[in-house]
């Protein structure tokens, strides 16, 4: 197991003439939760891409574990986009079965007791769910892995705040020491207190990356008003 | 055991400052008692909705000075050792104090002024 | 992983046909009915239509619906010949090319093997259907015929011709060979088509037209590869050489296959774009 669980050296990811990702490099470590922060068009959805493998990189490389994206680091790495992606077709019961069946490291357990709690009937298929319980399903499915990296673009995006709250908290008592969980996110106020580090990005190019106490202690603000300030328009 | 308290954090100072000054708070005000159970690590974060690695620092931090002790297989523990407590309540009425005086020498009073009106208050109360 | 892709292709497609199977047997059945029920006899059904219009409306009734059982059965079972075809390629685009992509190329497998999954189970999925047609047609002669059409065919399989042909070694060899031969093709003409859907689904804008067109360009480039062979022996189809053009057949879909495959794979892992 690497010391650093994500890598970036020298990425970057173009589209036609357009820039998503310019030179850069990050060094993610182990037992973090860490925020991905930055406007809309900035680069972080690319990076995460580039992360698990949905997108090739133009130059450069990004390691997960200390090795190039693909079946390897598809084992270890648990992603959560940031719309409804699975097969509507299917039952949650069918959905745990599938993920049970292909990823090693998932505890069908810990998903049907998340299933409960949240009154949701596991029998139900996905397309007469609601947006909101869609979500949350995929979420208890990405959570109910024992991931060493965990990749989440926009969790709290478009959900109510209890909804926020029962995210942030499954974040938290999910955590694990071998493990890092990176949020992507424009809402820096709703999450800033269980975030470890910020990374903020800015044009494809990694602007900051420095732990949460570090900054607030130096700068005297919370990581939203740093924000603010750095990303002014 | 799990300890329901109630904690509020304002935006501009690091968390895990924050969190060592309301449990300080919570002893204090009676809310956790000498010799309590502390919840693990992981259910005081979820609970106070932050991160574990600064929850585990607070803690950390806290057994340093000893107002909370651990024993390796059943837990964190708030101690029982009143002089202690004692000493900690003396430092956070020194804190408060010194606030109080400087919001006052804002307004314009200074400290010999501010037992003045102390003491006025006190009699006005006795009345 | 590769038989876990495939069980879960199964799962996702067998609804579909299964409702497709069973309309066609429902129609056969309804088909073999009308055929029974007008002709009684074993005459041909057509010949006997004017003779009924005459007789009132009632039967009118019944033989307008009699067409129209009888056109439903011809389109269902065209239908079921093309359905996989058509399924087929919305399956590739909706499961590897669009939403359900971040899951599938997320999951701990390689691009290669998706594909293989959808290859292996479509290619399936064909030769039952072809199976079912035929199934179908039996289905249909032998209940609107009776027993007659069972008395034939055994007496067919027994006539000299068609034992000599049986008995014969030759006749198994080749219809093996054939066997393999289908085989070579349906897999060949899926990655065909998944190929043209991985390079036309790797641009942002009319993707649906460039797909058509790169399946245009690789079907060109795939006769060009064979057109050779045809010009340099060009008795490859008279009977004493027929084993070497089905085997040409073979090496040319395997060979144009696998590089259909590697295209795919190729624009899966580094060109893919999903939105």
């Amino acid at each position: 197991m690497s010391e650093l669980v994500l890598e970036c050296k020298g990425l970057t990811k173009k589209f036609g003439r357009k820039t998503a990702l310019d030179n850069i490099d990050l060094k993610l470590g182990r037992g973090k939760i860490i925020g991905l922060l930055g406007p809309n068009g900035s680069g972080k959805t690319t990076l995460i891409k580039t992360a698990n493998g949905l997108l090739a990189p133009t130059g450069g490389k990004v390691l997960i574990n200390d090795k190039i994206p693909g079946r390897e680091t598809k084992k270890i790495v648990s992603y959560l986009p940031d719309q409804t992606y699975l097969p509507q077709w299917m039952k949650i019961d069918g959905l745990i079965e599938m993920f049970s069946d292909f990823y090693a490291d998932f505890q069908p357990q810990t998903a049907y007791e998340m299933i409960k709690s949240l009154n949701i009937n596991p029998s139900e298929v996905l397309k007469t769910l609601s947006k909101g319980t869609k979500e949350k399903v995929q979420l208890i499915l990405v959570m109910s892995r024992r991931a060493q990296l965990y990749l989440l673009d926009e969790p709290i995006g478009g959900v109510d705040p209890a909804t926020r709250d029962y995210i942030l908290d499954s974040i938290i008592k999910n955590y694990s020491e071998n493990a890092t969980v990176l949020i992507s996110t424009h809402l820096i106020n709703d999450i800033e207190k269980i975030l470890d580090e910020v990374v903020f990005i800015k044009n494809g190019s990694i602007m900051l990356h420095n732990s949460v106490d570090d900054l607030r202690e130096s700068e005297g603000k919370s990581v939203d008003a740093i924000f603010r300030e750095v990303f002014k328009c | 055991m799990f300890l329901k308290m109630a904690w509020s954090f304002s935006d501009d100072r690091p968390i895990y400052s924050q969190i060592i000054e309301q449990i300080k708070q919570f002893i204090v005000s009676g809310e956790i008692k000498p010799g309590d159970k502390l919840a693990s690590v992981r259910d005081m974060a979820s609970e106070a909705g932050v991160n574990p690695n600064t929850m585990q620092r607070a803690l950390s931090e806290l057994e340093r000075t000893g107002l909370i002790y651990s024993q390796r297989t059943s837990g964190r523990y708030i101690t029982q050792k009143e002089e202690l407590i004692q000493d900690m309540k003396n430092e956070l009425a020194n804190e408060k104090i010194n606030m109080f005086l400087q919001s006052m020498q804002q307004i314009g009073y200074s400290k010999e002024q501010v037992a003045d009106l102390i003491k006025n208050y006190k009699e006005a109360e006795n009345k | 992983m590769l038989k876990k892709l495939i069980k879960h292709e199964i799962k996702a497609t067998s609804r579909f046909m299964f409702v497709l199977f069973a309309t066609l047997l429902a129609i056969s059945v309804m088909m073999a009915a009308v055929m029974r029920f007008n002709t009684g006899s074993g005459d041909l059904y057509l010949s006997s239509v004017a003779g009924r219009l005459s007789i009132g409306h009632y039967n009118v009734f019944w033989e307008i619906l009699s067409v129209f059982i009888i056109l439903a059965y011809a389109t269902v079972n065209i239908a079921a010949g093309c359905a996989m075809f058509f399924y087929a390629i919305n399956r590739f685009r909706k499961n590897l090319l669009e939403k359900e992509g971040y899951l599938m190329h997320t999951l701990p497998v390689s691009a290669g093997e998706n594909i293989s999954a959808k290859t292996i189970v479509s290619v399936m999925w064909t030769i039952i259907s072809i199976i079912a047609i035929i199934i179908s047609v039996v289905i249909v002669c032998a209940i609107s015929v009776g027993k007659p059409f069972f008395t034939n065919l055994h007496n067919f399989l027994l006539s000299n011709g068609v034992q000599t042909m049986l008995n014969s070694g030759k006749f198994w060899i080749i219809a093996f060979e054939f066997l393999i031969c289908i085989l070579a093709e349906l897999m060949n003409g899926y990655l065909h088509i998944y190929a043209s859907m991985a390079v036309g689904y790797s641009i942002n804008k009319r993707r649906a037209a460039a797909s058509i067109a790169v399946f245009i360009l690789l079907s060109v480039i795939s006769f060009a590869v064979s057109a050779p062979f045809v010009y340099l022996f060009p008795n490859m189809f008279s009977n004493d050489h027929i084993h070497f053009a089905i085997w040409c057949e073979i090496i040319l879909d395997l060979l144009t296959g696998i590089g259909f495959y590697f295209i795919t794979a190729y624009f899966l892992n580094k060109r893919l774009n999903l939105q």
